[in-house]
C-alpha cells in the first residue's frame, strides 16, 4: 500500500508540474512573446487576408522556411530603451516620414 | 578612424551616407559611399511611379501577365507580398490607384505641406485602418526566373517599401569593418557598430527621441509630410485605409520602429500606424519604436521581454 500511494503522490505531483509549466508557456506565447509566434499587428477583429504561397523573407529567396510574419527578436538591432541618450553623437542619423 | 558623410537627394527626399572605420582607409570609403549612392539612385530611378519610362511604371502599365524584370524590382514585388502578409494586409503596395485619386499622382517634392494641426481639426472621426478583403498584393507572384506574375491592372506603388528596400540594397555594398548608417528618405540601414538614431516629431520638426541601436534598420511612418488639400477642401495624406482607399485617420500622426532591417522597419511602423494607438504599440513591442499621438504625445514603446527555454545538451 505505501508503494501504491508513493506512486500515486509522484503522479499527482508531476500532473501540477506539468500544468504549471503548460500555464507558463501558454501565458508567453499569449504575451507575444514566442519567437516563433506569427505577429498578429492589427486588431484581433481583423481578419488576415487568405493568400497563395508567399515568400516570408523580404530580403531573400523565399528559402528560409520561417513562418509568416516579422521577424523575431533576435537581439541585434534592439534599440536601448533608457530614453534620450545624452549627447553622445552630435549629428545622429534622423528618421522622419518622408 | 577614417570618415565619411554625404548628404544628397534621392527619391524625392533627403539621403545621407555616414561610414566610419579604424580599418579602411579614406579613399576606399569614399569608393564604398560611391557605390551607395549609385545603388539608391538606381532605385530612384527603377521604382518611381512618377516617371512614365521608369521600369515599376512600365511593369504597371504592361498587358501581359508574367513580366520580366530586373533583380530590384522583383525584390520589390516579393517584398509587397511579404509587407501584405506581414502586416494583416494592413499595408498594401497595390493602392497605386487610390492614391492617385486621393491626390498623390504627382511628385510632390518642393511642395510645403498644409498645416497638422488644421488637418486633424477637420478629419473625419478616427478610424483604425484594415485590410482589403481580396487585396492585389495576394496576387503577386515572382516566378524562378525572376518574371513578376501579377493581374495586368493590379499596380505596383514602391512609397515607403522603395525606400526600405533601397537603403537595405544599398547596406550590402558596405564591406566588413566599417560601422555605417545609410538614411533613403529616413529610412535608415544600420550596421558595424552602435548608433544612435534621433526620431524627429511630426508637430515640430524638432528631435523628440534618440533610439541607440546595434544593427538593422529604423522607419519612421507619418501623416504630416506629405499633407494636402484636394480640391473640395478636405485633407489628404498618403497613408492610407486600405479598406477604404482613403486617407486613414487613426488618433496616431507617426510611429517609428526597429527593426532587423530597414524595408522590415518601414513595414512595422507603416502597421502601427495604421493599427492605432493601441494595436500599434503591441506592434512595436517586437523590436521597440516610438509612438507620436495626435495630441502630441510622444510614447516610448519598449521592446517585449523574450523569454527563451534552452535544454542543455
Amino acid at each position: 500500500m505505501p508503494s501504491t500511494l508513493s506512486t500515486r503522490r509522484l503522479v499527482l505531483v508531476s500532473l501540477a508540474l506539468f500544468l504549471i509549466i503548460l500555464a507558463f508557456l501558454a501565458g508567453r506565447v499569449r504575451a507575444g512573446a514566442d519567437p516563433a509566434q506569427v505577429s498578429a499587428p492589427a486588431s484581433s477583429s481583423t481578419p488576415a487576408p487568405q493568400t497563395q504561397t508567399y515568400d516570408t523573407d523580404p530580403y531573400g529567396d523565399g528559402s528560409s522556411g520561417a513562418p509568416p510574419g516579422f521577424s523575431p527578436d533576435q537581439g541585434g538591432s534592439l534599440p536601448d530603451q533608457g530614453g534620450a541618450v545624452p549627447g553622445q553623437e552630435l549629428d545622429p542619423p534622423t528618421t522622419h516620414a518622408s | 578612424m577614417n570618415r565619411v558623410d554625404e548628404r544628397f537627394r534621392c527619391m524625392g527626399c533627403d539621403a545621407r551616407v555616414r561610414l566610419e572605420s579604424a580599418l579602411v582607409p579614406e579613399p576606399e570609403l569614399r569608393r564604398t559611399a560611391a557605390a551607395v549612392r549609385a545603388a539608391l539612385a538606381d532605385a530612384d530611378r527603377r521604382l518611381t511611379r512618377f516617371e512614365p519610362g521608369s521600369e515599376l511604371s512600365r511593369l504597371n502599365a504592361d498587358p501581359r501577365e508574367a513580366v520580366p524584370a530586373s533583380p530590384l524590382v522583383a525584390r520589390l514585388a516579393r517584398a509587397a507580398l511579404w509587407a501584405g502578409n506581414a502586416s494583416g494586409g494592413l499595408v498594401d503596395a497595390t493602392l497605386a490607384g487610390e492614391i492617385e485619386a486621393a491626390g498623390y499622382a504627382a511628385s510632390r517634392t518642393g511642395q510645403a505641406a498644409a498645416p497638422l494641426a488644421d488637418a486633424l481639426a477637420a478629419a473625419p472621426p478616427r478610424a483604425l485602418a484594415r485590410p482589403r478583403p481580396e487585396p492585389g498584393f495576394a496576387r503577386i507572384e515572382v516566378l524562378a526566373d525572376g518574371r513578376v506574375v501579377r493581374p495586368p491592372g493590379v499596380r505596383l506603388d514602391s512609397g515607403g517599401l522603395g525606400k526600405g528596400l533601397a537603403a537595405d540594397v544599398a547596406a550590402e555594398l558596405v564591406p566588413a569593418g566599417v560601422r555605417y548608417a545609410i538614411s533613403a528618405g529616413g529610412d535608415l540601414a544600420l550596421g558595424g557598430g552602435e548608433w544612435e538614431v534621433a526620431v524627429t516629431g511630426a508637430a515640430t520638426g524638432a528631435e523628440v527621441h534618440r533610439l541607440r541601436v546595434r544593427s538593422g534598420g529604423v522607419a519612421t511612418s507619418g501623416i504630416h509630410e506629405r499633407l494636402w488639400r484636394r480640391e473640395d477642401g478636405a485633407f489628404a495624406h498618403h497613408v492610407l485605409d486600405p479598406s477604404t482607399g482613403e486617407p486613414a485617420w487613426t488618433g496616431l500622426v507617426a510611429a517609428t520602429a526597429a527593426a532587423p532591417g530597414a524595408l522590415e522597419a518601414e513595414v512595422l511602423a507603416k502597421t502601427a500606424l495604421l493599427s492605432g494607438p493601441a494595436a500599434g504599440r503591441r506592434v512595436l513591442r517586437r523590436h521597440g519604436g516610438v509612438l507620436q499621438h495626435e495630441d502630441g504625445r510622444v510614447e516610448i514603446v519598449e521592446r517585449a521581454p523574450v523569454v527563451r527555454l534552452r535544454v542543455a545538451a
